[in-house]
């Protein structure tokens, strides 16, 4: 987006394209009310008479349609700019999407076998591959056409199937929701009684001397992983987390409103078109709402966030975010998953004669989703002395090149200019190792000897290096925000394997392989699936 | 400090500034030569580079991972050596709260042009390190900027001098010299709370140095000192704007009382402050007292922008109505000043809207990518350089935006001006899966 475009001047253009996106509530799909251009550019100037925020797109409220302004989108294959476009959707009624009958969960969610909820998913996963057609269509319709979208939608509709996989949700569900070494999908198909002894509480001893004919009961325990009414506040840059959210939503039989992002308009309008192709009697899908709000709409949020509405809340999102939400929604379960990034550890058996396999595998985990992923590595700590640091920043620069020569990056100038600054300000006293040259970097590598605020990473093949004298130096920076820690050397692995997983790092792998993952991985040192059911007990005298 | 017959380059420096304060003077008389005073702006800028390269280590270090050495032109430094105001804060304000002093002292001497004594080591508060600063020739210059944490800038005398002497040069000159050219007198009615802590009220100060009479609108409030706004930023200022509404009574008495005693002396009055308490300063009179004369001849001007008063933004003019229904001052007689503490001048708007770039001062506008071409019209981060700030670097990026145009203005001034508003540029936030990412050191 070039800076006059983001500063508002396309969404004065008489020409601004506005574009409606769907919403799903209730398994129905809806529109928002369609609002007449100067109307839109009037809303936008009153948000913006405050400094226009130059990077992100701005989200306001018209009547009962929210507006996404400013959206960049690639409309013509023939221009590499992109233009400034207007979404609108439906903002939620709050009431059309909380779910106040209570028994609807017993009846219809409740009822459902694991085998309902996988044919459901299976339903969805087949219109992806048997309907692509369909469904890019009616994006190319929806999105006029956008070059960019267009291409990612290609993306999307070979990826989604996958994520879909049957093997793979059995899997996630038999290991998150396992108990009693029994597979966890058995939890989700009725009540499994434990070979648990059950032993009768005190008062229920005191009651043979009180009530002579009164006798204690032997009991058979049984447990149940029951549905929930769940809220999923999404939010970051990927713009898979909706998607994800919503299938741990459906898997766990959940009454489900997903929030999407602004980063995610594309993947919620595919998903909601793939669920329109299916029975909208299924419970599956008429208790399922993927709804867009401008965070911090407190005439949608403070009716979401009341007593009673939900029974779990997942927020993805800052620290600020996420105290906004606990505070507001004191009698709901939340379930946090904050930003969080990844960093290595070069032990010093890479020094002298394997900094380049070191400096190999860490380029591997420092490029994970461009560094855009919380599995990036974002920070090298080297153990050694400064020469070997320097040889291995050295190293690690060429080996950025090497990628930059067969994944090159289309670094958006903003970035670009992110990191520009970045060397004369936060990084000013780093060694600086680039590649493309300064005015066009493509990777980098900095050796700091001071503290880095993570904060200012700006996610775009920039590995920050510092240099340690032991591995225990470390040990300061490892906390819950270290998603994944990726370890060169043996030895250094043994050593801070426990160190770090007792200082809340949730991953720790050997270096190059922090992007490996299977199905029903701990996310955030959590069984995310685990957390979104009601564990109930029974206890009941000895049933056949 | 060396001498100017001890260095030639200093010798040059000095003697370019000289005729750049020439071209100043003509330019703000409408007799300008902007081809000759790009030419000595040049010079004196790819000058002070060589001096900072030899006196400046941070400014050095830079120089050097960005290849950039001797001889080198205004494209190269405009593209590799502009640096973000937020150096003059990257100070760990742990240091400040824990009377690290050598720490600071040591950060200071970084990027400071003049060598900075560890004799400093010794002092325990931050006004006794400010202190022996000045008795070594540093005088720091404080801005409480947006983040909370103060800016410090260290000058020089030369440097200082030029702070003090650059901003007249600038706009409402005819004004200050009146139609005979001799000095005019004038009351000076200042908005801003008394105290030296921030760069607006170290120009509230200038001006009541040059007024016959000066009045501080909160005076019966106390001084805020630099010391207090480094332990609370901004907020004392704000704070004492945002109680003016309760309790300005007995001081909008004062202030009344002030004005009326100029207008009987046929003095004109000057009202200097930011625009959020010029706003109020005019809605309190008018609740009061409807409206109060002044002097035909008064003037106002505003400066340091609506900070965390934004919600209360008035257009420029709908501020220019409510002193005009309220002090009887003209829209022609109210203007913006624009400058950072970093800078040593100021660039003034005129009735156009435009804040005229003096000679004084090289700006340029930079990309996203924060690349630029020197002297090129176009809407973009704003970037300075500084022709006399001799103490620090002075290549800046202060992250406003704004758009540059050249040409004659119809107020009568030539050359390079930015379009108002000057707007705040927005940190962008750096998001991860779980949204943005939080503040936390690696």
């Amino acid at each position: 987006m070039s800076m006059n475009e983001s500063l508002g001047s396309s969404a004065d253009s008489q020409k601004a394209t506005v574009i409606s996106i769907p919403a799903l509530i209730k398994g129905t799909v809806r529109y928002g009310e369609k609002i007449a251009l100067p109307e839109l550019q009037n809303a936008i100037r009153r948000e913006t008479s405050a400094p226009i925020p130059v990077k992100q797109p701005i989200a306001v409220t018209v009547k009962s349609t929210q507006i996404l302004a400013g959206y960049p989108l690639r409309l013509s294959s023939r221009s590499s700019q992109t233009e400034s476009c207007f979404l609108l959707s439906l903002k939620p009624d709050p009431k059309e999407i909380i779910e106040s009958d209570v028994s609807s969960l017993v009846n219809e969610l409740m009822s459902l076998t694991f085998d309902d909820i996988l044919e459901y998913l299976d339903s969805v996963r087949r219109v992806f591959i048997e309907c692509r057609g369909q469904l890019r269509s009616s994006i190319e319709e929806c999105f006029h056409g956008a070059v960019d979208v267009l291409s990612e939608c290609d993306f999307l509709l070979q990826l989604l199937p996958d994520l879909l996989d049957r093997q793979g949700i059995e899997e996630a569900v038999d290991r998150e929701l396992s108990y009693d070494s029994r597979r966890g999908r058995d939890f989700l198909n009725g009540w499994v009684k434990l070979l648990a002894n059950c032993h009768a509480g005190m008062t229920s001893h005191f009651a043979t001397q009180a009530f002579p004919n009164h006798a204690t009961t032997k009991l058979t325990a049984s447990i149940q992983a029951c549905p929930t009414r769940q809220l999923h506040i999404t939010a970051g840059n990927s713009p898979y987390v909706p998607f994800i959210s919503w299938l741990r939503g459906t898997t766990t039989r959940g009454a489900l409103v997903v929030k999407s992002s602004t980063q995610s308009p594309l993947l919620t309008a595919v998903l909601i078109f793939a669920i329109q192709q299916i029975d909208p009697r299924h419970p599956l899908r008429r208790h399922s709402s993927l709804v867009f709000w401008k965070g911090g709409d407190t005439t949608v949020e403070n009716a979401l966030f009341s007593p009673g509405a939900f029974d779990r809340i997942v927020v993805w999102g800052s620290e600020q975010a996420v105290r906004s939400v606990q505070q507001r929604s004191v009698h709901s379960k939340t379930i946090v998953f904050r930003p969080r990034f990844s960093i290595s550890l070069i032990g010093r058996e890479a020094f002298p004669d394997q900094i380049a396999q070191a400096a190999e595998k860490a380029s591997i985990d420092s490029l994970i989703s461009n560094q855009k992923a919380c599995f990036s590595s974002l920070v090298h700590y080297v153990v050694g002395n400064e020469k070997n640091a320097v040889c291995y920043c050295e190293t690690l620069c060429k080996k950025l090149g090497d990628w930059d020569r067969i994944w090159p990056q289309d670094l958006d100038r903003a970035i670009l200019g992110q990191l520009r600054m970045l060397k004369r300000t936060a990084l000013i006293h780093g060694r600086w190792f680039e590649n493309g040259g300064s005015q066009s970097t493509s990777s980098a590598v900095v050796l700091t000897d001071k503290p880095f605020d993570i904060s200012r990473h700006p996610a775009c093949r920039l590995v920050v290096v510092r240099r340690i004298e032991h591995e225990s130096q470390i040990v300061p920076f490892l906390n819950p925000s270290v998603s994944a820690l990726g370890v060169y050397g043996h030895q250094t692995l043994s050593f801070i394997r426990n160190i770090a997983a007792s200082a809340g790092v949730t991953t720790i792998a050997k270096l190059g392989e922090s992007e490996s993952i299977f199905s029903g991985i701990p996310n955030d040192g959590m069984r995310t699936l685990s957390e979104l059911v009601n564990w109930s007990t029974s206890l009941n005298e000895n049933e056949s | 400090m060396i001498r100017p017959s001890q260095d030639p380059c200093l010798a040059r420096l000095l003697e370019l500034q000289r005729q750049l304060i020439d071209a100043a003077k003509a330019w703000a008389s409408g007799c300008d030569d902007v081809g000759t005073a790009d030419a000595l702006r040049e010079e004196t800028l790819i000058l002070l580079h060589e001096r900072y390269r030899q006196r400046i280590p941070l400014y050095r270090h830079l120089a050097e991972q960005s290849g950039v050495n001797r001889p080198c032109d205004l494209p190269t430094l405009v593209n590799n050596m502009m640096f973000s105001t937020d150096i003059f804060k990257s100070y760990d304000p742990h240091w400040l709260d824990d009377c690290n002093f050598s720490a600071m002292t040591s950060w200071l001497d970084n990027l400071c042009a003049e060598g900075i004594a560890s004799s400093l080591d010794s002092v325990s508060s931050f006004a006794d390190w400010s202190e022996s600063l000045s008795k070594l020739g540093i005088r720091l210059s404080y801005s409480s900027g947006t983040s909370g944490v103060m800016s410090l800038i260290p000058r020089d005398p030369l440097t200082w001098r030029a702070l003090c002497r650059n901003s007249s040069l600038c706009g409402n000159e005819a004004w200050y010299h009146g139609i005979d050219g001799r000095r005019r007198k004038f009351d000076c009615l200042i908005t801003v709370p008394p105290g030296d802590g921030t760069g607006i009220q170290g120009a509230g100060n200038g001006f009541a140095t040059i007024a016959t009479r000066s009045h501080y609108l909160y005076s019966s409030q106390g001084v805020i000192t630099a010391e207090e706004i480094l332990k609370h930023g901004r907020k004392p200022i704000e704070e004492k704007s945002r109680n003016q509404k309760l309790s300005l009574g007995l001081d909008l008495e004062k202030a009344i009382c002030f004005i009326r005693e100029g207008l009987e002396a046929n003095r004109p009055l000057l009202i200097f402050g930011p625009p959020f308490q010029l706003k109020q300063l005019c809605e309190s009179v008018r609740a009061k007292y409807g409206s109060v004369k002044t002097h035909s001849e008064s003037i106002v001007v505003t400066g340091g922008g609506w900070k965390s008063f934004h919600g209360e933004r008035i257009s420029q003019e709908q501020l220019c109505g409510e002193v005009f229904e309220v002090f009887g001052i003209g829209c022609d007689q109210v203007s913006d000043a624009y400058s950072t503490t970093e800078l040593n001048c100021t660039l003034t708007c005129c009735k156009a809207f435009h804040y005229h770039v003096p000679p004084l001062l090289e700006v340029v506008i930079l990309d996203e990518a924060y690349l630029g071409i020197p002297r090129q019209s176009g809407r973009g981060y704003i970037g300075f350089m500084d022709p006399f700030a001799m103490s620090y670097p002075g290549f800046l990026i202060p992250g406003d935006i704004a758009e540059l145009g050249y040409g004659e203005c119809r107020c009568g001034l030539t050359g390079w001006y930015l379009v108002g508003p000057i707007q705040r540029l927005e940190t962008a936030e750096v998001k991860g899966c779980g949204g943005v990412m939080e503040s936390l050191l690696a």
